[in-house]
């Protein structure tokens, strides 16, 4: 369920109903990318289809809505294996991924730990890439 | 991006206990003044954590807000606000409540929204128009609060709430805690039954440097202060 009041779209209320959990909601930060990983069975080197997933916006850059948008399910994602980098806020163990998209090239990303906090994430599609400076308290 | 910002820290500080809290924020400002306040609300002997969203325009009136509730480690409630010139709603889900939807028809857009960060105690400040010593406070339009308990651990709901609370304006006054000295506005928040709530905001931006309140035997001061702020 979802409300919302937008300058485009004005007052907005949606359902959709499920037979299952919402797996993820993307809302586009690059952390929220980084959590969508918990989804990913590691244990199975194959591209991987994300589970009941939707977005609040379908532009790269998150700029629409924010409005319920139930996923395409075209990305696909794959892990790759354990790596360490480093990056200005340190050198950390990561988990690597990738994600791959019919109509885009594909995004890597890492992160650590258990709290999936991003380290790395490269989008060439954006000429992007989205590196940790900074990470402070009691991240695991 | 022309919008500008500054982020700090508000230690909650208990006599002879020390720090019992603490409130992390992170506020920008877009040219039109439209200012949106986000913060993280932490009260150790509560149990409580709070986020909050928030967003007033250039009167420093709400026009929406979200704010989430933790109490005892387990979710308490999650609630949306919108605010226009004539409605004042509420969507949300708590763990008593349920899923509420609320909507007060309003005959003015609403001059103030409670959502329990000591920030928004210091944003009292810009109802002050002429700012000289012995002035109170006006303001014009309904006051809610997101809940009537002093800590804010109810809902969180859109409560209507009885605005009898005075505004005094003291003066400017330098104040020193640990994020600097300040040249900082000093106003209380007069009550019929309690002492008053002294607080020292910045002139511009109303960021909180101290409040002290004597019934509560607590000083929250502004121990971090970063970015663009006035």
């Amino acid at each position: 369920m979802y409300e919302a009041a937008t300058a485009k779209e004005g007052r907005v209320h949606q359902e959709f109903e499920l037979n299952e959990r919402v797996r993820e909601l993307g809302t586009h930060p690059v952390h929220a990318d980084a959590w969508g990983l918990a989804q990913v069975n590691r244990a199975d080197p194959r591209p991987q289809a994300p589970a009941l997933r939707f977005s609040t916006s379908i532009q790269p850059d998150g700029g629409s809505g924010p409005l319920l948008v139930p996923s395409t399910g075209r990305k696909l994602r794959r892990y790759l294996g354990e790596d360490t980098i480093s990056v200005p806020a340190g050198r950390f163990r990561v988990a690597h991924f990738q994600d791959s998209f019919p109509d885009k090239p594909p995004a890597e990303l890492w992160v650590t730990g258990e709290d999936l906090v991003p380290v790395r994430v490269a989008w060439p599609f954006r000429r992007q890439t989205y590196e940790l400076i900074e990470l402070s308290g009691e991240a695991r | 991006m022309r919008h500008r910002s500054y982020s700090g820290k508000v230690l909650y500080l208990t006599d002879g206990k020390g720090e019992m809290g603490r409130e992390m924020f992170y506020v920008t400002i877009q040219p039109d003044s439209t200012r949106t306040m986000r913060a993280v609300c932490e009260m150790d002997d509560d149990r409580l954590l709070r986020d909050v969203v928030i967003t007033v325009n250039k009167d420093w009136q709400p026009t929406d807000a979200f704010v989430r509730l933790t109490i005892e480690e387990k979710f308490y409630g999650s609630s949306w606000f919108r605010f226009t010139d004539t409605l004042a709603e509420c969507q949300g889900y708590t763990v008593k409540e349920g899923r509420i939807d609320q909507a007060f028809e309003t005959e003015a857009r609403t001059a103030s929204f409670g959502t329990h960060p000591v920030h928004g105690d210091a944003w009292g400040l810009a109802g002050f128009k002429t700012r000289t010593p012995g002035e109170i406070a006006q303001r014009r339009g309904p006051v809610f609060s997101s809940s009537h308990q002093p800590n804010g651990g109810s809902g969180p709901y859109l409560m209507p709430t009885d605005d009898s609370i005075v505004r005094k304006y003291v003066g400017l006054e330098d104040v020193t805690v640990p994020a600097g000295t300040f040249r900082a506005a000093h106003f209380q928040m007069l009550f019929e039954r309690y002492p008053p709530i002294d607080i020292w905001a910045t002139p511009e931006d109303c960021i909180p440097v101290r409040l002290r309140w004597d019934l509560l035997k607590q000083t929250y001061d502004l121990v971090e202060l970063s970015g663009d702020a006035r």
